[in-house]
């Protein structure tokens, strides 16, 4: 017995191909179970997400398989011809490389992304529940997920978030901690801010306003955050129950100026003011920040931060393959 | 036998602060391990102002080394007593070295009196003035760590830098209740520790009373005007900082 794997991923095929091949979520036993029909294949599981579809098998001649599988993949691509350098094939012990590494997040869009263990996981308990792994693909996931795992508390792979709006939202817990208590203003109702807002909302923050320019936008945004939508001239007004403003207007001149935080500083009794500026040209003084408690980050600062923590964990791509290196060695897996 | 226990004190805070640097970095910041060093290190301190109060039979608060060590426990035993409650983890990871600092200034020649004076009499308001004011400087001094700790994010933050350490840091606002509550902590205990010594003889008479009433005073000012008015956190924490290492100075001249 020997294990193989025959795919294609965001590496190889453009999202129209990787479209054609996908299995639903719901499907993913079933079709897992159809393989089984492909001479020579004594066990197998389908691994489907909007970024890769493989196949993974355990079967009498791992190359003998992968050759069946070509034809399965094109069946499978309604009619369309999966052309044969889009897909990459792997067997035996580099069959076992590669899941460890799809379950450490090495092989992800987003490298470190911890939403593929989960996905992972779900394929091989619909393929268990059918029965079609046994002994040889059962120690092949156990064993990557024991690596994905390890690879992860073992290094800074998932550390960091890597897009602006987790950025400033992580900001927004180092200086509120829990951000249940915390009132947000978003200023200008763009697709920044208000992905920046759906994020701090995940993260706890319950009450919302948003001011406008167009106040029907503002009513539609405060809709969907169950927040409230302000005129514009009047998101002063609620600058001092305020914790958190985003701001992404199309202003050309500054919205936010020291002279109104100025205004409400005392009656604040000097609470810490988070000011996130996602627009260029910039609608926040940046001499706001002189004032103690405001902390001001730009839509540079977060891009950098985030451009930080992407290098930190591409610094540690080199830690993790160590040790996906080390627990293969150790492994007594079957068909490798 | 005291400096066995003062020594094991000093070893077990220095690792509790390079180890607790070393996980931090690495990612795998531990409270537990900074909090149980913590107890340890309270423990060995506990023991060695046992023997040193066993050699004086009384409260070992007579010499500017058991001042010292007095200090270190107080931190030690502030640390364990609140630092758990108020979650601010990394505060182990500060007050370890600052009492490493305080255990280190007993072993300095001259400070511990090597001859020490048997008390004749004990004076249970004396010793009670002495043990409450010196634990209220743990209190106090716990504060001034978080504060401290407050300035270094604070930094970060104004320079949109926030960076891996600040990212293990409590949040601002649980730093500022953490000081917060630590002063007032301070100053109940404090205001126990001047209340005993109004009933009680001090050798040091005028200058004593003088600086501990203005210690307790500008204490007192800063979180009346604090919860009253409100203040910008920064000068708050710089004022506390500022505060805890003038009165130090203080007690420490008179």
């Amino acid at each position: 017995m020997e294990l193989a794997c025959i795919g294609l991923n965001y590496h190889t095929a453009p999202v129209e191909l990787r479209e054609k091949v996908a299995v639903s979520k719901t499907d993913l036993g079933a079709r897992s179970r159809q393989l089984l029909d492909v001479p020579g294949i004594k066990e197998s599981l389908v691994l489907s997400t909007c970024n890769r579809t493989e196949y993974y098998m355990a079967a009498d001649h791992a190359q003998r398989a992968i050759e069946e599988m070509y034809g399965v993949f094109s069946e499978s691509s309604e009619g369309v011809l999966i052309p044969e350098q889009h897909l990459y094939t792997q067997s035996k012990i580099d069959t076992v490389r590669h899941l460890c590494r799809v379950c450490a997040g090495l092989d992800s869009m987003v490298l470190g992304e911890t939403e593929i263990f989960g996905q992972v996981k779900e394929a091989y308990r619909q393929a268990q529940d059918l029965g079609v792994t046994s002994k040889g693909l059962n120690k092949l996931f156990q064993k990557a997920f024991s690596v994905g795992k390890k690879v992860r508390t073992m290094t800074k792979i998932q550390e960091g978030n890597i897009s602006t709006g987790s950025v400033a939202v992580d900001l927004a817990q180092r200086i509120f901690g829990n951000l249940r208590d915390s009132q947000v203003l978003l200023l200008g109702a763009g697709e920044i801010s208000r992905v920046t807002a759906q994020s701090l909302q995940s993260r706890g923050a319950k009450s919302i306003h948003v001011a406008n320019r167009s106040f029907e936008k503002a009513v539609e945004m405060a809709k969907e955050f169950n927040g409230l939508a302000l005129h514009f001239d009047a998101w002063e007004d609620v600058l001092l129950q305020t914790d958190v403003i985003i701001s992404s207007t199309g202003a050309p001149h500054f919205v936010v100026t020291p002279e109104q935080i100025e205004r409400v500083r005392k009656k604040r009794k000097y609470r810490p003011l988070f000011l996130i500026d996602l627009a260029v040209p910039r609608d926040i003084d940046p001499t706001c920040r002189d004032f103690d408690e405001v902390y001001l980050f730009d839509i540079d600062s977060l891009e950098a931060q985030a451009a930080d923590n992407r290098a930190s964990r591409q610094r540690e791509i080199e830690k993790c393959e160590e040790i996906i290196e080390e627990e293969i060695a150790k492994a007594r897996l079957v068909g490798v | 036998m005291m400096l066995l226990w003062i020594w094991i004190g000093i070893v077990v805070s220095l690792t509790s602060a390079v180890l607790g640097w070393v996980r931090l970095k690495s990612g795998q910041a531990s409270k537990t391990v900074s909090f149980v060093l913590g107890i340890v290190s309270c423990v060995s301190i506990t023991m060695a102002l046992g023997v040193r109060g066993e050699l004086r039979g009384a409260c070992p608060l007579m010499d500017a080394g058991e001042v010292f060590l007095f200090i270190a426990w107080s931190l030690s035993l502030v640390y364990v007593l609140t630092g758990g409650t108020y979650r601010v983890s990394l505060l182990g990871l500060f007050s370890a070295p600052m009492v490493a600092l305080f255990l280190g200034l007993v072993l300095v020649p001259g400070m511990l009196s090597e001859n020490p004076v048997r008390a004749e009499h004990l004076d249970p308001w004396k010793e009670s003035h002495a043990a409450t004011s010196v634990l209220s400087f743990g209190a106090l001094g716990l504060g001034a760590l978080a504060a401290f700790m407050f300035l270094v994010l604070d930094t970060r933050l104004k320079a949109q830098k926030a960076g891996w350490v600040s990212m293990k840091m409590p949040p601002v606002n649980t730093l500022v209740q953490s000081v917060d509550r630590l002063l007032l902590l301070g100053v109940v205990v404090l205001s126990l520790g001047i209340a005993a010594g109004f009933v009680t003889t001090i050798e040091s008479g005028l200058s004593h009373l003088i600086t501990a009433g203005g210690v307790w005073i500008a204490y007192v000012a800063l979180l009346v005007w604090y919860k009253w008015q409100g203040m910008p956190p920064k000068l708050f924490a710089r004022i506390t900082v500022g505060l805890f290492l003038l009165s130090c100075l203080l007690f420490f001249i008179i």
